[in-house]
């Protein structure tokens, strides 16, 4: 599986986010995408997810473009954004009846990924009522319904406490494992552990960037 | 997105007992207000509207006596109920509500008039008006103001008249009797014409009138108990549910039709229990063809109103940002349009000009299009115009989302 | 100094803040807009009943001068001229107007015949018999009147006055007309005698609710302020401050955006032409902001959150239209009215003794709060 993105740009009105982003990942890699606030990281997950469209590029899945195909876009592309993407007023089940059938649901919570994300602990509880670690839990349990083979994650582990995001990177790294291909923003040093390679967004461009523990070389380049 | 739908009434499902909680109480409110309107505005001799207190006419004999004139045989005893007090218990009961207003006549009054000077009466209401005494007062006043001053004319000219021109002693007895004439002339005054009720064969009554103007008003308002649930801080979930392929379209319509079924269950219940199992055709007599059965295709009629106005409510929730915001927005508009479209004061208090804009108004349509129903009129051109204003709100709406969507964090 | 410098600072800062929200300048923005467009509307031809004018003969030069007489200074009853009196009944038939008033031919000699023979001469078409339509009979009435006056006076002199047999219908007339008097013969007044009749007097119908509508929205912004405290509150806003000090800081709080409103208010009282002197509307203003901030930090206390506030806003809001008398005034809410702070100070406006309850509302009001406060440990 090769997943191309090719020259992709984005204007909002006389200001250019996204200049010319192109990048390319294979099947059971993770891609981080790093930047300062506003250098358009979510703006470009927004992008690949289909909610918005760019000024101009493309977006390849084994040859097929995804700007143009949006119903296989939808069920090759998980998206988990930054904030809450459930119904407050009703349980986990409930949120996520909106993406899985009741059989599939089932099957997931029994043996498959939602009992990996641990949700089974809180499938009844209302989301109003849920800490902020079950909520991402959930929300990446409702993204990864098709068992899509992209994920893209926006900033997934912010304000969770530690333990929660050594859960959810644990899970990444097990979705990675099955052959799933991983796009996230982030500046949390776990996650980034977790990208086989990183890119710097700054000035609508693309960078790749070598980690190598050294935070104070990361934010200088940002 | 059967079941981005099926999600929405659920979650609505889950709230609707605090949600109806908050509708009983603004049912019960608006029943209030409703029963004072109509109060306020109905005839009848049992009930007798206002009290008028006249503090001071015991004073003379001719002065009492026509106070009792009043009270027993002039045409205004069908809307107003005079007693005679002292002040301080007039001035109570004023002030407590018992009374609309008192007059007080000044001492020495009767004997002032007699020499041909009328002292001023005062007359004591408590607040800058409500009701219907209140805004009349004036009109009223002035009306007898005039009747004295003419009949006066007419004592106090004849007085003169023997004067200049006899040499008669008694010209008070003779000026006396002529004030007698007078008297019967005044309290014979309201039959120099004859009334003829034609009754309302097309159009509501005014208690009709009420009853649409509260229902839309209580329409509008029921926006109001949904704001917290309806209200988005996150549009997370847009952007998912648009990345899977549910665009703003469907967002709207799946959470529109919704909110509708709510409001139009609240409004159905609220009707069929007051026009099905109260019977208020006595007062309301526009509602006196409604029995049980004839209810659920009333309210079929109905659709049309509660869509529009709900519509309007659910475009208010999309430009809201915050709870604050949005119940403040939803309430102000609330009022302002009940307002203009007649709800608080009849449409017809209102000039033309605002007549005619009222008409343009989504609640100004619904009040009309309720008031049809309550009628059995129907209107198809005012139902099309309010099809085409339900459209255009609707569109603005998906905009709104789609920019919600689309638009920055 | 530098505490007073600081207490200044945030004062200035709160009052910035808020400008900021949209919410406040919406009610900001109402207030006077309400009162300029009322003010306006009130100036066009309106009122509370419609009636239709028609004359079996529009040559009958009395009729004219009747119906020109009734249709000058109206501010409670709109008149529209019917060509005819079948266009007349039409009009009431489909509703378009209230009542027809249908003057009959010859009608100077028909009201002399009246005062003899008492035979209706007017014809009146009503939809249903209301009270605004029998009072406004009387205006009808007090027109008519004064041709029946003139006749009855020459009738009785020419029958019961043989004396005056050598004075002329004309000269009779001129003994008539002689008699001058001050129509007015009622003189308006509140029962606080410090109100002039003018009060008592001008305000039109359609301007009469606009104090009440101004008060509540005072209200609505004190709730307003209430949701926006809550959500500081959650935020965290206020945790560097001492639970001493936290009552007053909520105080501050709502006290701001609820002054900033009560200024909108006086402008617009003002501009609108209900204005009762600076020193009562500055004491009463003064009063009634207090006892609203008292009154939407108790409120806010006993919901406790933003999402609760939220929703008993809107019902606070209509049960202070219902109950207090903005549009009506529905006697038997009477025991309950005190309860709210807009009712004693819409009867303040003409009552001294109302000032006197605001002031110890505002007090117990007070008490209730920091009792409150206490008890749930929140401020």
């Amino acid at each position: 599986m090769k997943l191309e993105i090719n020259h992709i740009k984005k204007s909002f009105g006389k200001k250019q986010v996204l200049r010319d982003i192109s990048l390319t990942a294979e099947k059971g890699e993770c891609i981080g995408i790093l930047g300062a606030n506003g250098s358009g990281k979510s703006t470009l997950l927004t992008i690949l997810a289909g909610v918005q469209k760019a000024g101009g590029g493309e977006f390849l899945l084994n040859g097929e473009n995804l700007f143009k195909n949006s119903s296989l876009r939808s069920k090759t592309v998980g998206y988990v954004p930054q904030g809450t993407p459930l119904i407050d007023e009703l349980t986990a089940y409930d949120n996520l009846l909106l993406w899985y059938s009741k059989k599939e649901l089932k099957a997931e919570l029994e043996n498959g990924i939602l009992k990996l994300l641990g949700i089974n602990e809180f499938i009844k509880v209302p989301v109003r009522k849920m800490s902020g670690g079950m909520k991402k839990r959930l929300s990446i349990g409702c993204a990864v319904a098709k068992k899509p083979p992209v994920l893209l994650l926006d900033e997934p582990t912010a304000a969770l406490d530690i333990a929660c995001r050594q859960d959810i990177a644990e899970y990444l790294k097990g979705y990675k494992a099955a052959g799933g291909i991983l796009f996230l923003t982030t500046h949390d040093p776990l996650e980034l552990e977790l990208c086989d390679r990183l890119f710097i967004i700054k000035e609508g461009l693309l960078t790749p960037f070598e980690f190598d523990g050294n935070l104070q070389k990361l934010v200088e380049s940002l | 997105m059967r079941k981005y739908f099926y999600l929405q009434l659920k979650r609505l499902i889950k709230i609707l007992p605090p949600l109806l909680i908050a509708c009983l109480v603004i049912s019960l409110a608006l029943g209030v207000f409703l029963g004072g309107m109509i109060e306020n505005d109905k005839n009848d001799a049992k009930n007798q509207k206002f009290k008028i207190a006249v503090v001071g006419s015991t004073e003379d004999s001719y002065l009492n006596m026509g106070v009792k004139a009043l009270e027993t045989l002039d045409s205004t005893r069908f809307a107003v109920e005079i007693e005679q007090t002292d002040e301080v218990t007039a001035r109570k009961n004023l002030e407590s509500g018992k009374l609309a207003a008192y007059v007080v006549i000044p001492k020495g009054f009767a004997e002032a008039a007699y020499r041909g000077d009328i002292m001023k009466i005062k007359y004591y209401t408590t607040d800058s008006a409500v009701g219907v005494v209140s805004i009349f007062k004036d009109e009223v006043t002035k009306t007898i103001s005039d009747i004295l001053v003419d009949s006066q004319k007419g004592v106090y000219g004849f007085g003169d008249a023997l004067q200049e021109n006899t040499s008669i002693s008694n010209i008070g007895d003779r000026m006396t009797a002529l004030s007698l004439e007078y008297v019967s002339l005044i309290l014979k005054r309201s039959e120099i014409y004859t009334v003829s009720v034609l009754g309302v064969s097309s159009g509501l009554s005014t208690a009709g009138y009420f009853l649409c103007g509260i229902l839309t008003l209580f329409i509008l308002l029921l926006g109001i108990v949904a704001t917290g649930v309806f209200i988005k801080k996150d549009n997370s979930l847009c952007r998912v549910i648009s990345a899977k392929g549910g665009n703003a379209l469907w967002q709207v319509a799946s959470e529109y039709l919704a909110y509708f079924l709510l409001i139009f269950l609240i409004v159905s219940l609220v009707l069929t229990v007051i026009l099905g199992f109260t019977d208020l055709s006595d007062v309301i007599p526009d509602i006196s063809w409604l029995v049980l059965a004839d209810i659920p295709l009333l309210l079929i009629k109905l659709i049309p109103a509660v869509a529009l106005i709900t519509a309007l409510q659910f475009l208010l929730f999309e430009i809201s940002s915050s709870l604050v915001s949005g119940v403040l927005l939803q309430f102000l508009t609330a009022v302002a349009l009940g307002y203009i479209s007649g709800c608080f004061y009849p449409i017809y208090f209102f000039p033309e000009s605002v007549q005619k804009f009222s008409q343009l108004l989504p609640s100004g349509i619904a009040r009309v299009h309720i008031s049809n129903c309550i009628s059995n009129a129907f209107d198809n051109k005012l139902v099309l115009a309010g099809a085409v204003y339900f459209a255009v709100i609707m569109l603005i709406t998906v905009i709104v989302r789609r920019y919600r969507i689309v638009g920055k964090e | 100094m530098g505490k007073i410098k600081k207490l200044f600072l945030w004062y200035f800062l709160l009052n910035k803040r808020f400008l900021k929200k949209v919410g406040l300048w919406a009610i900001l923005l109402i207030i006077p807009l309400l009162t300029v467009a009322l003010n306006i509307v009130s100036l066009e031809d309106n009122g509370i009943i419609s009636v239709a004018l028609a004359a079996e003969n529009k040559n009958d030069a009395l009729v004219s001068e009747i119906i020109d007489e009734i249709r000058q200074d109206n501010r409670l009853m709109r008149f529209v001229v019917a060509s005819t009196p079948a266009e007349a009944e039409n009009l009431v038939k489909d509703g378009r107007v209230d009542a027809a008033w249908i003057f009959p031919d010859n009608l100077a000699q028909k009201l002399n015949n009246f005062v003899n023979d008492k035979q209706s001469v007017i014809r009146i078409l009503e939809r249903e018999e209301t009270v605004p339509l029998m009072l406004s009979r009387e205006k009808l009435s007090g027109v008519i009147y004064k041709n029946c006056s003139s006749s009855l006076y020459i009738k009785y002199v020419r029958e019961n006055a043989l004396e005056l047999n050598s004075v002329s219908d004309e000269r009779l007339m001129e003994y008539y007309n002689d008699i001058k008097s001050d129509g007015d013969l009622f003189e308006f007044s509140y029962t606080n005698e410090a109100h002039s009749t003018k009060d008592a007097r001008e305000t039109g119908y359609l301007l009469t609710p606009v104090r009440g509508l101004m008060a509540i929205m005072l209200v609505l912004s004190g709730l307003a302020a209430a949701m926006f405290y809550t959500a500081d509150d959650k935020n965290g806003t206020f945790a560097w401050i001492s639970q001493k000090a936290k009552p007053f800081v909520a105080g501050a709080f709502h006290l701001i955006p609820i002054s900033i409103t009560a200024l909108a208010m006086l402008i617009s009282l003002y501009l609108s032409g209900l204005w009762i002197g600076f020193l009562r509307e500055l004491l009463l203003a003064f009063l009634y902001v207090i006892c609203i901030t008292v009154f939407c930090m108790t409120v806010r206390l006993i919901c406790g959150s933003g999402k609760i506030l939220g929703a008993i806003t809107p019902i606070m809001m209509l049960l202070f239209i219902v109950i207090c008398p903005v549009f009506l005034d529905i006697k038997v809410l009477r025991p309950i009215q005190s309860l709210f702070p807009t009712f004693h100070y819409l009867s303040a406006v003409h009552n001294n003794k109302f000032i006197a309850f605001m002031a110890v509302y505002a007090v117990i009001g007070s008490v209730v709060y920091f009792l409150l406060s206490k008890i749930l440990h929140k401020a």
